[in-house]
């Protein structure tokens, strides 16, 4: 049971890209993945009886949907509202309103939350304010409006697209006010990154590529129930005193990324290797989506990273025998697992090189004073000031890679 | 490791070279130009890496096999000896493959001797006290090297070593970088190179636009394409008009259900009131006609008319069957029967009945009368015995009297027929002449034959003439063997008298002993004695020995001629009877051959005489006894038996007299038999002439002439009667035919005889003719009952046109309509029952109707409002009502077609599709653009770092060993930091370019460099001798000084085993470097080394063909 479903980013008109060498079964698949993935989210709603779904960030651009996408929408809101079941339209733009309403056709049951007019419903006798956030200003107006009350609660919706790089999202997020206990606040983001701790972090229920965040889906909220004996305790992903915060995996795609050790692996060798991790990856996915949507078989999308020791010319070799592996792999994935694409198979660039720097034994060549530990240490020292750039551990492997390659 | 012994059976100009007992250290090997020291180098350098660079350089020619080996010391470390390893290293370029070897295929890289690797190497481990099968690889002797670092580093010439280009980046100046940082330099900068030429193509692109324009050209396109094809309020004003269209459809459908509503009671209340105008109408009616009178006076005269009409009517039907009966019974009657229309011809024929019975009669008249004819003439036959002859009855004859017919022969002569008779009695006589005759002659050859037999018979195989014959030449051949017995005594007896007579003569012609004997001395005493005059000093012999010589060739000479003189006339005389007794003896074997092939001949006719006769085979034998008298009898044998041969000769003329009787005699019997058969066949043809049969005989024929005539008559006479006869059957038999014909005709069978089917006809017709009577008489009464019928008809017609004038009149077109028009009483009844009907519908159809008083009003304004009027309305409306209805469905049919088109329409999510493909590779480029910014900047990042802190360790090392050769005057070699550059730094801190300095000074630059590169070589286990040839040639003597003690101290200073080996064409530098302690030999002299006379005492002790090519002859 949720009081209400959080969509982040459906962006119903906005495509995945399809790989090149993808067969035509995975590509319809894809194609229709993301109004799959809403219709599992309005499928869970109204098993789990919500009062209200609540799409939030990029929903769609009028001027780029396509007419099957908005009736396809439509006739989703009008089912969950012949099931009670209200969706909520969270924008920032009050005037767009009446433009939404008009592209869908004015369905029933289809409401919106702005920052000037929230939306306003009572859950279990507890009056529930749904606000739209788009700048400091409409921040301001509903600290100035917002009152402590019991049975009263204040839910602020916001977005990526609310904030531009000049005004930093913290600027307004890290007021007190957001702190307070009947007050929550949810971000609808794609990008990675930490957020404070007391903003519900809301990723894109559909996942676009490897480069988005992992823990897509729709999530749950549950407000404050004394004699809760329904067990999800251990499956929150953030749980406050008052309220439930849970992640829902109902994406059709999954984007997951593998990483195995090799050292000296044939190609063989290797695609038995990571065989066997996806086979082990896929079933914990699909393990995962069961038990929200007990036919869900989503298609897992998987990005190989080959783990090489530090070894350049193991990394050359792996890209060289790269499609050869690929192609055994996504041999026996078509003939075993239908719902597993192999996207690219691929040295990790991921891994640390600190194991190249100064603190290596001094071997020949060069020994301490080579030219690959000095740029390990220069790529450890700029990872020690910023852990999350990961573009200069890439760089590093490029560059060496390059020069090994010569 | 260090080179003992050095082996070269070819290469190059050497030949059969050797160098032995070459130590560790320095071994300065000095000597003349042209004397072998670069093909030493080069020959080390192949034995190490092969002759392929030589080939390839053209410093061999790959056609000339070329072969040596090395002896090299390896492993002598801390350990001292026990780790001490010799082997030899062999290898040669030879076989029959290299023939075809030219230059230009290895510089193909793809040929070797053979076709394998290259050439062929062996090494082998020598003083092994092991045995070792582990096979040894010169790879690893030689180490991790290959033959380029070697030949730039450790075996080099002045040509490698004055030039940088051999340190540059392609070379080993690599690996001095390498040596420092693990990474050479220059890859580095390439590297560089290529990621800011991947960034230029990435940013710049090769036309007009960059790939990111245009990447975004094609999303802008993708997006402006988007937006043509976007309608953004198409769908939800669709879904709004389909809201309002099903909004008013729903209160268009109520509307109509309330139109219905009415326009279900306008239809209602339309026929009800119907129902009372009925009935209103009904009760008029009937008001009316209660007020006249309901029969009318032309009812009556319709009555009476109509039974005038029936009357007529049963009139016509009565004369119809009568005139129906009359034409059946007519058409009963055959109209034409067949013996009716041939009643003509049967009357014609009825009138021919009594010629027919007069031919009748001539018919068995003549018959009677051929008959007997044909008695008598079969009489006749019988008398004249022609009745075997002619019996054959003619199965063509129809006339039983014709049956017999006589010969057409039988009318020709008999005349002929007894002349043929007669010849064929004379031929019969002769034949029984020539039989007899026949007879006779055999008895009398059989009496010969017995007379013949009796007399010896005559001989088997041979003829008798032949018997006389070998008789003859065997008596010849006897006498011939006699005298040639006789001949051949006579000429054994010739011949032993030439024997005797050659035996004398052959004694004779021996010269005797004493004249031998004094000959034989007298030229020995001459010979001596001219020999001695000759050889011996005259002043030993004197005028003496020339005399006793003189006389000693004297005696010489007439002692030859006195033997040649006795020898010539008794070898003439010997000559003569030689010659006599090999004649003699030649004759003698030709009567001896003679003798051979007469008792050959003898024996061979004693062999036939023993198959002819036992009795001449037994005086054969008696001959073949004793010669002489065996032959002489055995002649007599023969002359006797000639005599016997000759007599039975005589007796075999008579019996082939008899013979040649017998075959005359036969003959001519043979000629009596044909002329015989002959007759016969001529009496047997007249007989065929004359149509008689073969087999008559002349009697026969005798008294068949003799009635012949009588035969002819009486065969005539039946014949014309036969003839009679036949003439008028058929006469009969086609009067017969003419009444069949006429029977067929009249479908009847023809019975009987012709006068009965005359008889049958004339009933026929007389029955047919009573037929036709009782036709007539029908015809004519058929012909009544017609006019009587259409008398009746003619009156049933008037009295149709009386009916159907009253018809006419009352204007009714059937009986009904009149009876009703002029009887109105059932109508009346008929009309009170309906009116009585209709008031009873309109009060159930009022009471039915659901609002009957509205009913009522309705009818009441209907003068003012019809009923129609008011249904058309209602009906108007509702038809409108619906119109507009179907109008608003079949909008909402399309707008929901429109949304199931736009739901299909996938046009813009393609573009999507499109679009993210867009925005994806425009998110990869600017990923790779940004990663290829981040590696150039990193990697330019760490090259500054590592050439701010990092200086090779090798030039370090250089430094040092140029500090060295240069006494100090140079005292550092660095590298740039962004590029492949060496600097030198002079004592006053000036850096110089390489290739500004001088020659020497550079050389001793790049000496440095492959010094510090040689340790670092040995450091990591290569220890290969270093081999320098000509290296110091442009120092002068006191960089030369430097040099020599450098490269001394760079040896020693070194732990282990390490060789070099300096080849100097410079005296002074082999004594500059004997000064610094190193081991010198100077090839082309025999002075010794002054560091290691006893190495070099060795290598003189065991000096041979190479070392004298290398050091010179001794002095």
């Amino acid at each position: 049971m949720f009081d209400l479903l959080f969509v982040g980013n459906p962006a119903v008109d906005e495509a995945i890209a399809e790989p090149e060498d993808m067969p035509q079964s995975l590509i319809a698949r894809l194609r229709r993945a993301t109004l799959k993935t809403l219709e599992n989210t309005y499928e869970l709603a109204i098993e789990s009886r919500a009062q209200a779904i609540v799409l939030c960030g990029s929903i769609l651009n009028p001027a780029r949907v396509s007419p099957a996408q908005l009736i396809s929408l439509r006739r989703l809101i009008l089912r969950a509202a012949e099931e009670d079941c209200e969706t909520l339209w969270i924008t920032s733009n009050p005037t767009e309103v009446q433009e939404y309403l008009r592209v869908l056709g004015e369905p029933k049951g289809l409401s919106f939350a702005t920052p000037v007019h929230p939306w306003t419903g009572t859950i279990r006798s507890t009056t529930i304010e749904l606000w739209a956030l788009s700048n400091n200003t409409d921040f301001d107006r509903f600290a100035t409006q917002s009152s402590f009350e019991p049975l009263h609660r204040q839910i602020l919706v916001g977005s990526d697209a609310c904030y531009t790089p000049s005004r930093s999202m913290t600027s307004f997020l890290s007021s007190s006010h957001t702190t307070q206990a009947n007050t929550l606040v949810i971000w609808a983001t794609n990008a990675i990154r930490a957020l404070p701790q007391h903003i519900f972090s809301l990723p894109a229920i559909q996942s676009r590529s490897h480069t988005d965040a992992q823990n897509s889906g729709c999530y749950g909220l549950t407000f404050y129930r004394p004699q809760s004996t329904d067990g999800d305790d251990s499956t929150s992903v953030k749980k406050s005193p008052v309220d439930q915060w849970k992640q829902l995996p109902v994406s059709e795609v999954l984007w997951r990324t593998i990483r195995v050790e090799s050292a000296d692996d044939d190609h063989e060798a290797l695609s038995q290797l990571l065989w066997e991790a996806c086979n082990s990856l896929v079933d914990d996915e699909i393990n995962k989506a069961k038990e929200v949507i007990p036919d869900a078989m989503p298609l897992v999308i998987i990005s190989c990273q080959i783990a090489c020791g530090t070894s350049i010319t193991r990394r050359l070799e792996v890209s060289e025998i790269a499609p050869e592996t690929k192609n055994i792999l996504r041999e026996r994935c078509a003939a075993a697992s239908p719902h597993i694409w192999i996207a690219s198979i691929s040295a990790d660039v991921a891994e640390p090189l600190a194991a190249l720097g100064r603190n290596r034994s001094g071997g020949r060549p060069g020994a301490s004073n080579s030219f690959t530990s000095a740029l390990a240490d220069l790529v450890t020292e700029a990872e020690s000031e910023s852990p999350a750039a990961l573009v200069d551990r890439e760089a590093a492997w490029l560059a060496l890679e390059l020069l090994e390659s010569e | 490791m260090h080179i003992e012994q050095l082996e070269i059976d070819s290469f190059g100009g050497l030949q059969q070279v050797r160098l032995e007992n070459l130590g560790q250290g320095i071994e300065v090997i000095h000597g003349t130009n042209e004397i072998g020291k670069t093909s030493l180098l080069e020959f080390i350098r192949a034995v190490f890496f092969g002759f392929e660079g030589l080939f390839r350089r053209g410093v061999l020619d790959p056609k000339v096999p070329c072969s040596g080996r090395l002896i090299v010391v390896t492993g002598k470390g801390p350990q001292g000896n026990r780790e001490r390893q010799r082997f030899l290293i062999e290898r040669r370029h030879e076989g029959p493959g290299i023939a075809t070897l030219t230059r230009k295929s290895y510089e193909d890289n793809i040929v070797g001797l053979g076709g394998d690797e290259g050439d062929i190497i062996s090494v082998e481990q020598l003083d092994s006290t092991r045995r070792d099968t582990q096979r040894i690889y010169l790879h690893d002797i030689v180490g991790d090297i290959d033959e380029s670092t070697f030949t730039n580093v450790m075996a080099f010439g002045l040509d490698e070593l004055h030039e940088l280009r051999t340190l540059e980046p392609e070379g080993c100046g690599s690996r001095l970088y390498e040596l420092a940082n693990g990474l050479d330099r220059s890859r580095v900068s390439k590297t560089i190179h290529q990621i800011e030429e991947a960034l230029q193509r990435l940013e710049q692109g090769d036309g007009e636009q960059t790939p990111r324009q245009h990447l975004f050209t094609k999303r802008d396109s993708v997006r402006k394409d988007e937006c043509e094809a976007q309608n953004a309020y198409y769908v939800g004003d669709l879904f709004i008009e389909h809201a309002r269209i099903t909004r008013e459809i729903s209160s268009l459908e109520k509307a109509i259900n309330k139109a219905t509503v009415a326009e279900n009671l306008a239809r209602d209340a339309l026929p009800t009131s119907r129902l009372l105008h009925d009935w209103q109408e009904l009760s008029d009616e009937l008001e009316s006609l209660r007020k006249v009178s309901l029969v009318h006076p032309d009812f009556d005269g319709w009555q009476q008319d109509l039974k005038k009409r029936n009357h007529a009517f049963r009139v016509v039907q009565k004369r119809l069957k009568e005139r129906r009966r009359l034409a059946r019974q007519l058409a009963d009657h055959e109209s034409k029967t067949a013996i009716w229309n041939k009643r003509v011809e049967i009357t014609g024929l009825l009138e021919d009945r009594s010629h027919i019975e007069r031919l009748i009669a001539d018919v068995t008249r003549t018959e009677a009368h051929a008959k007997l004819a044909a008695r008598r003439f079969g009489e006749q036959i019988g008398l004249c015995g022609l009745t075997k002859v002619i019996s054959v009855e003619n199965p063509q004859s129809t006339d039983l009297s014709m049956a017999v017919v006589l010969p057409e022969g039988l009318s020709l002569s008999f005349g002929p027929l007894r002349n043929r008779a007669r010849s064929c009695k004379r031929a019969s006589r002769a034949v029984v002449s020539a039989r007899r005759e026949l007879s006779k002659a055999r008895s009398e050859l059989e009496k010969a034959e017995r007379a013949f037999d009796k007399d010896g018979g005559v001989l088997s195989g041979s003829t008798l003439t032949a018997a006389i014959e070998a008789a003859t030449e065997q008596s010849a051949a006897i006498r011939n063997r006699i005298s040639a017995g006789q001949r051949l005594t006579e000429l054994q007896q010739t011949i032993t008298q030439l024997e005797q007579e050659m035996s004398k003569q052959l004694a004779s012609q021996v010269m005797p002993l004493n004249w031998l004997l004094g000959l034989g001395s007298i030229f020995v005493i001459g010979s001596g004695m001219l020999l001695s005059g000759l050889l011996l000093p005259s002043v030993v012999t004197g005028p003496l020995a020339y005399v006793i010589a003189a006389l000693g060739l004297a005696g010489t000479g007439v002692a030859s001629v006195m033997t040649w003189t006795l020898d010539k006339s008794s070898g003439k005389r010997l000559g003569e009877t030689r010659r006599q007794h090999a004649l003699a003896q030649k004759q003698q074997d030709n009567v001896a051959a003679q003798c051979q092939t007469l008792d050959t001949t003898i024996a061979k006719f004693t062999n036939q005489f023993s198959n002819s006769s036992t009795e001449t085979h037994d005086v054969l034998e008696k001959m073949a006894q004793p010669p002489q008298s065996d032959l002489e009898r055995r002649a007599a044998r023969a002359e006797a038996e000639i005599i016997r041969l000759e007599h039975i000769a005589s007796h075999e003329g008579f019996l082939r007299g008899h013979n040649e009787r017998i075959s005359k005699s036969k003959e001519k019997l043979k000629l009596a038999l044909s002329r015989r058969k002959k007759s016969i066949e001529r009496w047997q043809k007249s007989l065929e002439h004359r149509g008689l049969p073969k087999t008559l005989r002349p009697s026969e024929v005798w008294r068949i002439g003799t009635h012949r005539h009588e035969l002819l008559t009486l065969d005539d006479d039946r014949r014309r009667l036969s003839d009679e006869a036949r003439h008028k059957r058929e006469e009969l038999a086609a009067a017969s035919r003419r009444i069949e014909a006429v029977l067929v005709d009249c479908e009847l069978l023809p019975e009987g005889t012709a006068l009965d089917q005359l008889q049958q006809l004339d009933d026929l017709l007389s029955k047919q003719r009573q037929l036709h009577e009782r036709q007539k008489t029908c015809h004519r009464r058929l012909e009544k009952a017609r006019i009587r019928h259409r008398q009746a008809i003619r009156k049933l017609k008037a009295c149709d046109r009386t009916l159907k004038a009253r018809l006419d009149r009352w204007d009714a077109e059937t009986e009904e309509i009149f009876l009703s028009k002029t009887d109105r009483r059932t109508y009346f009844d008929e009309l009170t029952e309906k009116t009585r009907i209709a008031e009873r519908n309109w009060h159930d159809a009022r009471s039915r109707f659901e609002d009957p008083p509205l009913l009522d009003i309705w009818i009441e304004q209907s003068s003012e409002i019809s009923l129609e009027r008011r249904l058309s309305d209602t009906e108007v409306a509702t038809k409108e009502l619906r119109e507009n209805l179907d109008r608003h469905k079949a909008r909402l049919a399309e707008v929901e077609k429109d949304i199931r088109l736009a739901e299909k329409n996938t046009k813009l999510e393609t573009m999507q599709q499109q679009s993210a493909v867009v925005d994806a590779q425009i998110v990869a480029h600017d990923q790779r653009i940004e990663l290829l910014k981040c590696t150039r900047q990193l990697l330019e990042r760490t090259r500054a770092e590592v050439a701010r802190h990092h200086q090779p360790a090798a030039l370090i090392e250089a430094s040092h060993w140029l500090s060295r050769l240069t006494e100090g005057r140079y005292s550092q070699i660095t590298t740039a930091a962004d590029e492949a550059r060496l600097d030198v730094h002079d004592a006053a801190g000036v850096i110089w370019n390489p290739e500004r300095l001088s020659r020497g000074t550079r050389e001793q630059v790049f000496l440095a460099l492959r010094l510090a590169l040689v340790r670092n070589l040995h450091e990591q286990g290569i220890t290969l001798p270093v081999v320098m040839d000509d290296a110091l040639v442009n120092f002068d003597d006191q960089r030369a000084r430097a040099a020599s003690r450098t490269l001394v101290e760079f040896m020693q200073d070194r732990n282990g085993d390490h060789q070099m080996l300096v080849l100097t064409c410079h005296a002074h530098v082999a004594a500059l470097f004997r000064k610094a302690k190193a081991t010198v030999r100077t090839l082309g002299s025999s002075h010794t080394p002054l560091a290691n006379p006893a190495d070099s005492d060795v290598s003189q002790q065991h000096s041979w063909r190479a070392e004298e090519y290398f050091f010179g002859e001794a002095e």
